[in-house]
């Protein structure tokens, strides 16, 4: 049976069609504290189903839509709910031309955010997931939305992802938080997300001013090492990680070169994530 | 001179200057200040034109006679 909602994540409004019960499931656990009776069209039409065909007996698939496009290919029905919320970063990263996208987390404390920019790989979510409930507010985990002209950036609340080891390790520091159902044998290996703390949800439409931006690289065997980038380097690594730097033009161009000239950039490698949160707290806040 | 299309912003700190070309989003970076690209420009400053900063430059400046790469 297909279960249709509309889900309001400021600043967009996702309607979702679905038959799978495992998506239904963990949309209704990791979405608990967002609006799900919204009255604003749907910016997207999202759809989540299971696919046809004989494969349905050895080895079901499932398929997502977004606006009758289907961007990637099938992927396992245990995997179906990771796909989506990829899917949904795919509308944004693709589509959203009014703000700056860059691949980066937000992570903000009394109004003041820290954008962390990094590739896959760098620990980057580890990172926000600690500081997420250590006290900071989540704006985002996967693309700060940032309003061209300004340093001003807009959260996008939505969960965390986490991988391989690390979901593990976010089990052991926050037992009675709320996770989604693992999927595994992903490309990115064994995926959950990660329902940020309420307080974050429940500020969702409250933009922050962006006052650092961090490089984050996770190196196990590296104890807390901090580098202050010069402009032109803070610039360059900032503008390898944004989506739609290319695409805006100028605005783009003119948005990030005016943030760098206005706030601090460091390169963090560290195997302490609560070292970490030491750094940005003493120095950056 | 600058190339048709390109954009530009140096940096306060004096760590380079960044072009950026508005139609294709090429962006290229140089760690050059704004007084020593004025000085490749005005020929007071020359470059090899064998260097990877030529190639960078000729991307995104038209250098003066005394730049060219000789074929």
């Amino acid at each position: 049976m297909n279960i249709k909602k509309k889900l309001l994540l400021p600043p967009f409004c996702f309607e979702i069609t679905t038959n799978s019960h495992l998506v239904a499931e963990n949309l209704q656990k990791i979405y608990q504290f967002s609006d799900w009776s919204s009255t604003k069209p749907a910016d997207y039409q999202l759809s989540l189903q299971h696919a046809n065909g004989i494969r349905r007996f050895l080895k079901p698939q499932a398929q997502f839509k977004a606006d009758q496009q289907e961007p990637f290919q099938p992927m396992l029905a245990t995997q179906a709910y990771a796909m989506l919320e990829w899917g949904m970063n795919w509308c944004i990263a693709s589509h959203e031309m009014q703000f700056v996208v860059i691949h980066s987390a937000v992570l903000a404390k009394d109004n003041k955010a820290i954008l962390f920019p990094a590739p896959p790989g760098s620990g980057k979510s580890t990172l926000t997931a600690y500081l997420a409930f250590q006290g900071w507010r989540l704006l985002s985990d996967e693309m700060a939305l940032i309003i061209p002209h300004t340093r001003t950036v807009q959260p996008f609340v939505r969960p965390i992802c986490l991988k391989n080891r690390s979901i593990e390790l976010a089990r052991s520091w926050f037992p009675n938080a709320t996770f989604s159902s693992v999927a595994t044998h992903t490309h990115k290996g064994d995926v959950v997300h990660l329902s940020p703390p309420a307080d974050s949800w429940h500020a969702a439409t409250l933009p922050a001013e962006i006052v650092a931006v961090v490089f984050p690289r996770y190196t196990a065997e590296t104890e807390l090492e901090i580098y202050q980038l010069n402009q032109a380097q803070s610039f360059m690594q900032l503008a390898s990680n944004a989506f739609n730097y290319g695409v805006i033009g100028s605005e783009g161009f003119e948005t990030l070169t005016s943030l760098i000239a206005q706030v601090p950039g460091f390169e963090v490698c560290y195997n302490n994530v609560a070292e970490v949160a030491n750094f940005l707290e003493e120095e950056l806040l | 001179m600058l190339k048709p299309h390109f954009t530009y912003k140096s940096f306060a700190d004096n760590s380079g200057t960044v072009f950026f070309n508005v139609v294709t989003g090429e962006t290229i970076a140089v760690e050059l200040t704004p007084e020593t690209l004025a000085a490749i420009l005005t020929g007071l400053t020359e470059i090899s034109p064998e260097s990877d900063m030529y190639d960078s430059l000729s991307k995104v400046l038209t250098l003066p006679r005394t730049h060219f790469k000789p074929s």
